[in-house]
């Protein structure tokens, strides 16, 4: 068996700067891609299954699927934007080189969700309710993406502009992860749901803006969940 | 534009996009196929890497390019400056490119060869002609190790050199740089060994 | 393995001083074009909650907003520059206005996928609104920065009367942008 896979992992963990150093090399950024790509998909796909859980049955297979799917659709939209901002602020990437040192920010983050999921599990099992389970999920997703920021820092080394970019980077995520977790709610599944749909598409609540404004108000009458 | 027209839009560019990598993939068999099939679903994440050129345009040649383009006529510096010509510039990267695949030869062979050696020599002591063998195996790869050092750093060593062109060619537009001319013969004879290096071996 | 720090110095970056040699050459006309065509990418995608008409529309305003706030703009940073002190170095302004388009443009490029994402699947007009508001002071912002950059090899540049000009610059030219665009552009009640 090649050793190769093996490495890849603890590289994106214990090593990013070399992480680093791999996906700006032309002939090296298929294979990292095709790696952070499956490392998306597995770590997703396992801490959507623990997501899932919570209500079980269909909703472990349709939740495991969304989570990997959540990602890629994020960093597929946000992934020219961070070239755009690459290049305002004086950071001479390729394109491939920006979507490459992404998917690897992007796995990193992936492998983190990968670990915390027996947590998530264990946290449903012991019976924490549906708002501790988003409470928890929200964690883990942070979690998630400071360790992405870790790689993103070394991408962006110590040269002017540092902050901007990576504000700008996180910004520009923030906001089209956020919505496409809202396009593809719901994940958890409400308790006051007798059935799961598997889009909450037709619900009028305001989006995701108004959503975060109306947070705390009574979720009983729309039950959307998420 | 509706959700599901933008999910119809986003389909019909995969599917045109997994075709075109389907037709440019050299591999034949499955690879080819789960190219073009993740393509299709992932064309935002996949295509760039999947229709990119020939990955042995390595970062050498990524680098050398970058120099060599900026220190060409008509990039608004003084006439003055000393410029490879494009014919000079397309010779140096040909260059560099042969010995990038020989550099990636001798990295492919010395991964094979070196888990070959490492699996023999956690076997029984050998005797006799697989004995010699052995010993001509591991005397092949302290040699591979060796051209590897000499290619790497020959590249290196040019890369630089270009860069540092670069350098004098900035500095040259305040007229406080009279080394260009050096570097532009020291760098012409440098590619001109990376050629010599296939000759001697 | 030893674990590097988080702020190692970073590897060299040739790129700029590559940047900086090609940026020595004057703006080439279709290099200006094609910064408009990719602001154009961020008006289509703005446009696309509205049907085709709409797309067409934005994808056309968004560069004109761009031109029209460049050929009101740059003039009164002319004078302003004159009256400031600060040498009115031409070949400069115009590469560093050239810069500036180019940027913006390829920020607001960039921007596109997601503002085509939030234009189709945001439940309000208003939220669209928002967030193309969002990516246009973005781009133009960066655009901005761009262009004081690229005239930071001025000596007179770090004056405090240059500075007093950045500052006012950039509030002129950002109402005036807002207004421009407001005309322009049909999501935001503009000329449809």
């Amino acid at each position: 068996m090649s050793a190769a896979p093996l490495l890849h992992p603890a590289e994106l963990l214990r090593a990013p700067a070399q992480a680093v150093r791999r996906r700006c090399e032309p002939a090296q950024q298929a294979a990292s891609a095709r790696r952070d790509l499956l490392t998306i998909a597995l770590g997703g796909l396992l801490f959507g299954a623990a997501v899932g859980s919570f209500r079980g049955g269909v909703q472990v297979p349709i939740a495991a699927l969304k989570i990997p799917l959540a990602t890629l659709l994020t960093l597929a939209v946000s992934a020219p934007g961070f070239a755009g901002f690459a290049g305002a602020f004086g950071r001479r990437w390729s394109f491939r080189e920006t979507l490459s040192i992404a998917l690897g920010a992007g796995a990193r983050a992936s492998l983190v969700l990968l670990a915390l999921a027996p947590v998530l599990w264990l946290a449903i099992d012991l019976g924490v309710g549906h708002q501790g389970v988003r409470w928890l999920a929200t964690v883990a997703y942070a979690l998630a993406g400071l360790s992405a920021l870790g790689l993103l820092l070394h991408a962006v080394g110590a040269s002017r502009g540092r902050l901007a970019t990576t504000l700008s980077f996180v910004g520009l995520f923030l906001i089209v992860g956020a919505q496409s977790a809202w396009l593809l709610r719901p994940f958890i599944g409400d308790p006051h749901d007798a059935n799961v749909p598997l889009f909450a598409h037709g619900r009028r609540e305001g989006g995701l803006v108004g959503s975060l404004l109306d947070f705390g108000a009574d979720e009983r009458e729309s039950g959307s969940g998420y | 534009m509706s959700t599901q027209a933008l999910v119809a839009l986003y389909v019909a560019v995969g599917i045109l996009l997994g075709g075109l990598v389907y037709l440019r993939t050299p591999e034949r068999g499955w690879s080819r196929a789960i190219n073009a099939v993740a393509t299709v679903g992932l064309w935002p994440l996949w295509a760039p890497f999947a229709l990119a050129p020939c990955p042995l345009a390595g970062t050498f040649s990524a680098r050398i390019t970058r120099a060599l383009l900026q220190a060409r006529p008509g990039s608004g510096l003084p006439a003055s400056a000393s410029v490879f010509s494009q014919a000079e510039a397309v010779e140096i990267l040909q260059r560099v490119e042969s010995s990038e695949r020989r550099l990636a030869d001798i990295d492919a062979l010395l991964s094979a060869r070196g888990h070959a050696h490492d699996a023999a020599s956690v076997e029984a002591p050998r005797a006799g002609p697989a004995k010699s063998l052995g010993e001509i195996s591991l005397s092949s790869l302290v040699q591979l190790k060796a051209a590897r050092v000499r290619e790497h750093s020959g590249l290196e060593e040019l890369a630089e050199l270009c860069e540092l062109l670069q350098m004098q060619h900035v500095l040259s537009r305040g007229d406080c740089s009279d080394r260009a001319e050096a570097l532009r013969d020291q760098l012409w004879a440098r590619a001109q060994a990376l050629s010599e290096l296939r000759e001697i071996d | 393995m030893s674990q590097a720090s988080l702020f190692d110095p970073p590897t060299p970056d040739v790129g700029s001083v590559a940047a900086a040699i090609s940026e020595a050459s004057p703006p080439r006309p279709w290099q200006l074009v094609a910064a408009l065509a990719f602001s154009a990418a961020f008006g289509l995608a703005l446009g696309a909650r509205f049907g085709a008409l709409s797309m067409a529309v934005h994808a056309a305003a968004v560069p004109l907003g761009f031109v029209v706030l460049t050929l009101l703009a740059v003039p009164a940073f002319c004078i302003g520059m004159a009256h400031a002190g600060v040498e009115l170095d031409v070949g400069a302004l115009t590469r560093s206005v050239a810069q500036a388009l180019m940027i913006a443009g390829r920020v607001l490029a960039g921007l596109a996928p997601a503002m085509l994402l939030l234009a189709v699947t945001c439940e309000s007009a208003e939220s669209v609104a928002v967030f193309g508001v969002l990516g246009l002071g973005l781009g133009s912002a960066l655009g901005l920065r761009a262009l004081f950059l690229g005239l930071e090899s001025l000596e007179s540049w770090t004056r405090p009367t240059a500075r007093l000009l950045r500052v006012t610059f950039t509030l002129f030219s950002a109402l005036l942008g807002a207004r421009i665009w407001w005309a322009l552009l049909p999501m935001f009640g503009g000329a449809s």
